[in-house]
């Protein structure tokens, strides 16, 4: 049995290369956060990232210099505002953004998944935005004569996805909002997740419902308590509001990103430092209730 | 649970005009929704919508959000559509292939979404606008917005007050009114006031509340429209109603 256990250094390290098409799991919840603050210290660079809706932690991933393209059908910081980051970045020339909408992504990775080179649907044929995201073109049902557009595969190299549990061999267990993580698991070449703990196989056995993923698709399997902070995840800890809520102000200006994401990460040798150096307690207060 | 201001303690006369528009917006809204119908919801003032039409005259409506979460309460207001407090009153945990799916299968009775700008022909932008001196400023973009828009059997619109997002053309055409097969596209857009219909692809102002008139609202707005015919004049939205929309507003 090989050993997938290792450090997100490990992982990031060995599995992921520059130029890379990283797709970012979680919607919402169960957002990938220690493994995206690696990429950013290992500095890798001109990965094209895929997504449905991309939340703050492309943030992260674009002020680290890390991304050279964006496809996603939305970008933000969701219910309170525009990412500042991407903006600049695009206005810059120093991030191509490929804007799509969401099904349409969602489309395009299943395509991906299921190992067919498109997938027919009616979206993107009017408005502005139709024909303009790459990979979608318009065709002719060979059976109806009905005009639809066809949404390409995409088979991102690498996705990295957060999750609750998983074995020692890498059976991952997530439950709670799901999103896009699947398609987009499903249809990368590697899969590098992190997870609160790792369970026995018996536990596994026991609760099989609960497997989203089996062990041989997994490459790198990391052990990451709070991995999904400051994001929720499903029965562990709640989403810390604050940190979303003032991310807009702290990443307005270029130089104020700049000293954020010092203090994000460069200050801190790996994701358990930044964790101890929250403020007393804020973690604790954090954890799941079932109210 | 954080509060992004201070509830008032059910003492409408405190309640800002900005809650009091929304509330109002959505409630015009709601009078679109029948109980047992399925909605597909948007992020923002759509879920106002749900809830106002959930716990009053459509308790048996279905709540589908893009997430993945079917068959939601919406007691709180969610900042995006997976959010722990929906999540936590859903009855399903599924996925946005499934959602999406039904959106494409012709399953939503109505789409709820807000936009940036509409125009006169019902088309919506949520991608970028242009300012008066021709600089571009980006929004977030379409999310599923686009994807309701064409898919949904039929989409409810609620916006704020502003008139300047009531233009004539918008900036860019996020998510067009244009019909998919028999699916019905934009029915209509709520406003504090009024609710307007789209007929031919011109606005028809079809609903007012008893405390507006018909002329004014009508020549509020940038638009080429005119009065039904057929113009429903409706109570406003009483107090506990409001009540409820600032607590859903105020408290996440």
């Amino acid at each position: 049995m090989i050993n997938k256990i290792m450090t997100a250094q490990q992982a990031v390290e060995t599995y992921i290369d520059n130029y890379d098409t990283v797709f970012i799991g979680g919607f919402g919840h169960a957002i990938p956060f220690a493994i995206a603050h690696e990429i950013v210290r290992q500095e890798k660079h001109d990965l094209h990232l895929v997504k449905t809706g991309a939340d703050i932690v492309f943030d992260l991933l674009v002020a680290g210099g890390c991304a050279s393209s964006l496809t996603c059908g939305w970008y933000g910081n969701p219910g309170i505002g525009m990412s500042h980051i991407i903006s600049r970045a695009v206005a810059s020339g120093n991030l191509n953004l490929y804007e799509s909408t969401n099904f349409s992504m969602i489309l395009r990775l299943h395509a991906g998944k299921l190992g067919v080179p498109f997938i027919p649907s009616p979206i993107l044929a009017d408005g502005d935005l139709a024909n303009s995201p790459p990979g979608v073109k318009p065709i002719i049902c060979p059976f109806t004569q009905k005009p639809y557009q066809a949404h390409s595969a995409i088979n991102p190299d690498v996705a990295i996805i957060h999750a609750q549990r998983a074995d020692k061999n890498g059976n991952i267990q997530l439950w709670g909002s799901v999103g896009d993580t699947l398609e987009g698991c499903e249809a990368s070449q590697k899969i590098i997740c992190s997870v609160e703990e790792i369970c026995t196989s018996d536990e596994i056995e026991n609760s099989p419902h609960l497997t989203i993923l089996p062990e041989h698709k997994i490459d790198a399997l990391i052990v990451q308590p709070f991995g999904a902070y400051p994001s929720y995840l499903y029965d562990y800890y709640q989403r810390d509001n604050d940190y979303y809520n003032s991310h807009g102000s702290l990443t307005k200006q270029a130089e104020e990103s700049e000293s954020w994401l010092q203090q994000t990460i460069y200050q801190h040798a790996d994701f358990d430092s930044y964790l101890k150096a929250l403020p007393d307690q804020m973690l604790n207060q954090l954890k799941w209730r079932n109210s | 649970m954080n509060n992004t201001s201070t509830p008032t303690n059910g003492n409408i006369s405190s309640i800002s005009a900005e809650i009091l528009a929304q509330a109002r917006a959505a409630f015009m809204a709601a009078t679109e929704i029948q109980d047992n119908q399925t909605l597909f919801v948007g992020i923002g003032l759509p879920c106002l919508v749900a809830h106002l039409a959930q716990f009053n005259a459509s308790p048996n409506c279905h709540l589908v959000f893009e997430s993945g979460l079917m068959e939601v309460m919406c007691k709180t207001q969610p900042l995006s559509t997976a959010s722990e407090n929906i999540a936590r009153n859903a009855k399903m945990h599924g996925s946005m292939l499934d959602v999406f799916s039904m959106l494409q299968r012709g399953e939503i009775d109505i789409g709820l979404l807000s936009a940036a700008q509409i125009d006169e022909n019902g088309h919506l932008n949520s991608s970028k606008l242009v300012t008066k001196s021709g600089k571009t400023v980006a929004l977030p973009g379409s999310g599923g917005a686009h994807d309701i828009s064409v898919l949904a059997n039929k989409v409810i619109v609620v916006m704020p007050s502003d008139p300047r997002r009531f233009v004539k053309k918008v900036d860019f055409i996020t998510s067009p009114n244009n019909p998919y097969a028999n699916r019905g596209g934009v029915a209509g857009v709520a406003m504090p006031d009024a609710f307007f219909t789209f007929v031919g692809g011109k606005p028809v102002l079809q609903k007012i509340y008893s405390d507006r008139i018909a002329e004014e609202i009508n020549n509020s707005l940038d638009w080429d429209s005119h009065i039904s015919p057929t113009l429903e004049i409706i109570s406003p939205p009483p107090n506990n109603i409001i009540i409820s929309a600032e607590k859903f507003l105020t408290q996440y």
